[in-house]
């Protein structure tokens, strides 16, 4: 600055540095810089000797100290005005400039600045699309009059300002949203062999659009594998948090056992008791754990879309139940599926199939044919690709969207391979695994019995002597060749500890149940080799 | 709870304590399961019938609760006697680890009641009241 002198400058000349500095340098810094670098412009084109920024708090209609240059005390011990009262106060709740000629403890709220001195005051609102986000102030230290130009400057740097701020706050907002949805998607989804599940969450592009849809899946202890796939009215972080406690709720509700539609009125219950009277649609269906049959409740949610060998089309009606959080306890019917090899069952929101300008059958429909076209016979992964592709190639998504394509193979995998943790709870789910995969490829039951005893066994060596408390994963590939079964159990740890006890009893067992037992141990890891003749 | 991956439960015939072991039973669940069957046997009962009828798998964790439960019975001169259905999983596990050169086996409960009286009519005498053939 060349000119220290007040009055020398140009106002033109003044907005033009101002915008300078508002649209070029400001674009990539965060919201804290942003504020600190334009409040020491605004300090000095306006010659003032203070600038702050205090952002709304809108929950508690508090205004918060957010920045300021020449008294940064004021920031530091988080000054909070109510809004209505004082100076700042005051400007958000009439929406207006003010200027206070005369700066007290009468005028002002906040002590720092009568007691620092302060004899002047302008300022302005932050507002963004009508709401108020803050507001943006100066002080002088020597009594000062602001001209109609000043206040008129000042509230073009605070639009400015504020749409910045709103773009950050937004954009902000839309990530916390979005991390806080993927934490509650599944980590892994269940390995079932015979079955594919492929999931996708698609967070709607606008940050309203972002919060309720959901999709879970996993196995109960009995082998029964729950799908789970909800959308919670409303949008933004309110949704999103009730999407979390609707999951876990049926989580809970599912694994204390039961059919869909008893899981689904509990989940209602707890929802009624604890619930804001938000509307919660719901899928919840149970496959049982010889892939056979889909017993689901839909409760106010689309129904699902069944893609088998020959058609596509959708199983129970659309308001076959009401969704979750009525005053009155609903019955909630239960649907079957029989799932033959091949087929495909499609469970997904209404972001999938919602287009503003047209009625909701439009949407379904199109779901149905462009899955009938796509979903048949290639790999889940490029079929759900193809799938998402052709029905929001056009128009991207208003909504969120969640997906779950669940696909009964049609022919059984030749070669089974899966990797578990190694722990004593993983032993009951590989044996489920290694049993559907014998049954699949026609061994007999009583030999199958045999293998899955002897890989139980192998696989509960690695759990208690490969690794240490780090723990590791198993993993175990089976193959069918020539009329024997030939299976590997490998984990990557180092050997600990003695074989005796049941550990000596386990090797006594796979020995006596298979044909052929090595084990190799290199400091590498184990592998246990085992085969057995299927007759 | 039926979720759980065994279920033990506890019955009484006279001066016999049965316990009915159901769902699998492998090394996450085998101190539980021996927990629950050597917590239903009082000192003043004659003798266990572990009842595996319905037990749909065992590893050798399960074998070696079996083989423990024996010790610990023998040592308090109780009898042990198991119910294994032929044919099945368990049948084919306790055979090859060799646990009837250890323990008794039947099986189904009519003969291992009844070889339990036997038993008892040598050492210990009958209750008056016996609900068994």
């Amino acid at each position: 600055m060349t000119a220290r002198t007040r009055g020398t400058i140009d106002p033109l000349e003044r907005l033009r540095r101002i915008q300078v500095v508002s649209d070029a340098v400001l674009a990539h810094l965060s919201v804290d810089e942003l504020l600190d670098h334009l409040l020491v412009r605004v300090r000095e084109i306006l010659e003032t000797d203070t600038a702050a920024v205090l952002l709304l708090d809108a929950a508690r209609n508090e205004l918060v100290a957010r920045a300021a240059k020449g008294i940064e005390e004021e920031v530091e011990r988080g000054v909070r005005i109510p809004v209505g009262k004082g100076f700042a106060g005051r400007i958000a709740a009439e929406r207006r400039p003010v200027v206070l000629e005369r700066v007290d403890h009468h005028t002002v709220l906040n002590p720092i600045l009568f007691q620092k001195g302060i004899r002047s005051m302008l300022g302005v609102p932050l507002l963004a699309h009508g709401e108020v986000l803050g507001v943006m102030h100066v002080g002088t230290l020597t009594p000062r009059e602001f001209t109609h130009d000043e206040i008129e400057l000042l509230q073009v740097v605070a639009d400015r300002v504020a749409l910045a701020l709103e773009a950050r706050l937004s954009e902000r907002t839309r990530v916390v949203i979005e991390a806080f949805q993927r934490t509650f998607l599944p980590e892994a989804l269940p390995f079932v062999p015979g079955l594919r599940i492929t999931t996708r969450y698609l967070p709607a592009v606008s940050s309203v659009g972002v919060g309720g849809d959901w999709y879970d899946t996993f196995s109960l202890p009995s082998g029964d594998i729950v799908l789970v796939i909800g959308d919670v009215a409303g949008h933004g972080l309110p949704a999103a948090s009730l999407m979390g406690k609707m999951r876990n709720a049926l989580r809970a509700q599912a694994l204390s056992g039961g059919s869909p539609g008893e899981i689904v009125a509990r989940c209602d219950e707890f929802h009624r008791h604890f619930g804001d009277g938000e509307l919660v649609t719901l899928l919840v269906g149970m496959l049982d754990r010889d892939l056979t049959t889909l017993r689901f409740v839909a409760a106010g949610h689309s129904p699902p879309l069944v893609v088998g060998p020959h058609d596509a089309r959708f199983a129970g009606g659309r308001d076959a139940n009401p969704p979750l959080g009525l005053a009155q306890p609903p019955m909630f019917h239960e649907s079957v599926v029989d799932l033959e090899p091949g087929t495909s069952i499609l469970l997904y929101t209404d972001g999938l199939i919602e287009r503003r300008d047209e009625p909701l059958e439009a949407g379904l429909e199109r779901l149905r044919s462009t899955a009938d076209a796509v979903l048949r016979e290639r790999d889940a992964t490029l079929a759900m690709n193809e799938l998402l592709s052709s029905l929001l190639a056009d128009a991207a998504p208003i909504d969120d969207v969640a997906v779950m394509l669940v696909h009964r193979n049609a022919k059984p995998d030749p070669v089974l391979e899966f990797a578990v943790e190694a722990r004593a709870r993983s032993l009951a789910p590989i044996r489920r695994a290694l049993f559907r995969w014998l049954d699949d490829v026609a061994v007999p039951r009583a030999v199958a019995m045999e293998i899955v005893t002897a890989i139980s066994e192998a696989s509960a060596n690695a759990v208690e002597h490969a690794y240490g408390p780090s723990g590791g994963n198993i993993t175990i590939t089976a193959s069918l060749d020539d009329g024997a079964v030939s299976i590997r159990v490998r984990d990557a740890g180092r050997w600990r500890g003695s074989s005796k006890g049941a550990r000596g009893k386990g090797l006594g067992l796979m020995r006596g149940l298979m044909d052929d037992v090595e084990v190799d141990t290199t400091d590498r890891g184990t592998t246990v080799t085992m085969s057995r003749r299927t007759t | 709870m039926t979720l759980q991956l065994s279920n033990v439960e506890l019955e009484h015939e006279g001066p016999i304590a049965i316990a009915v072991v159901s769902g699998e039973v492998d090394m996450s669940n085998a101190a539980s399961v021996r927990e629950q069957i050597s917590g239903s046997v009082s000192t003043n009962d004659e003798a266990l019938v572990v009842d595996l009828t319905s037990l749909a798998f065992i590893d050798s964790a399960g074998l070696h609760v079996l083989f423990d439960l024996a010790a610990a019975l023998s040592e308090r001169r109780q009898h042990l006697r198991l119910i294994v259905p032929p044919g099945s999983q368990v049948a084919r596990a306790v055979e090859i680890v060799g646990l009837p050169r250890a323990i008794s086996v039947d099986p189904d409960r009519e003969t291992a009641l009844s070889s339990v009286l036997a038993l008892g009519s040598e050492s210990r005498p009958v209750p008056p009241g016996g609900e068994n053939p």
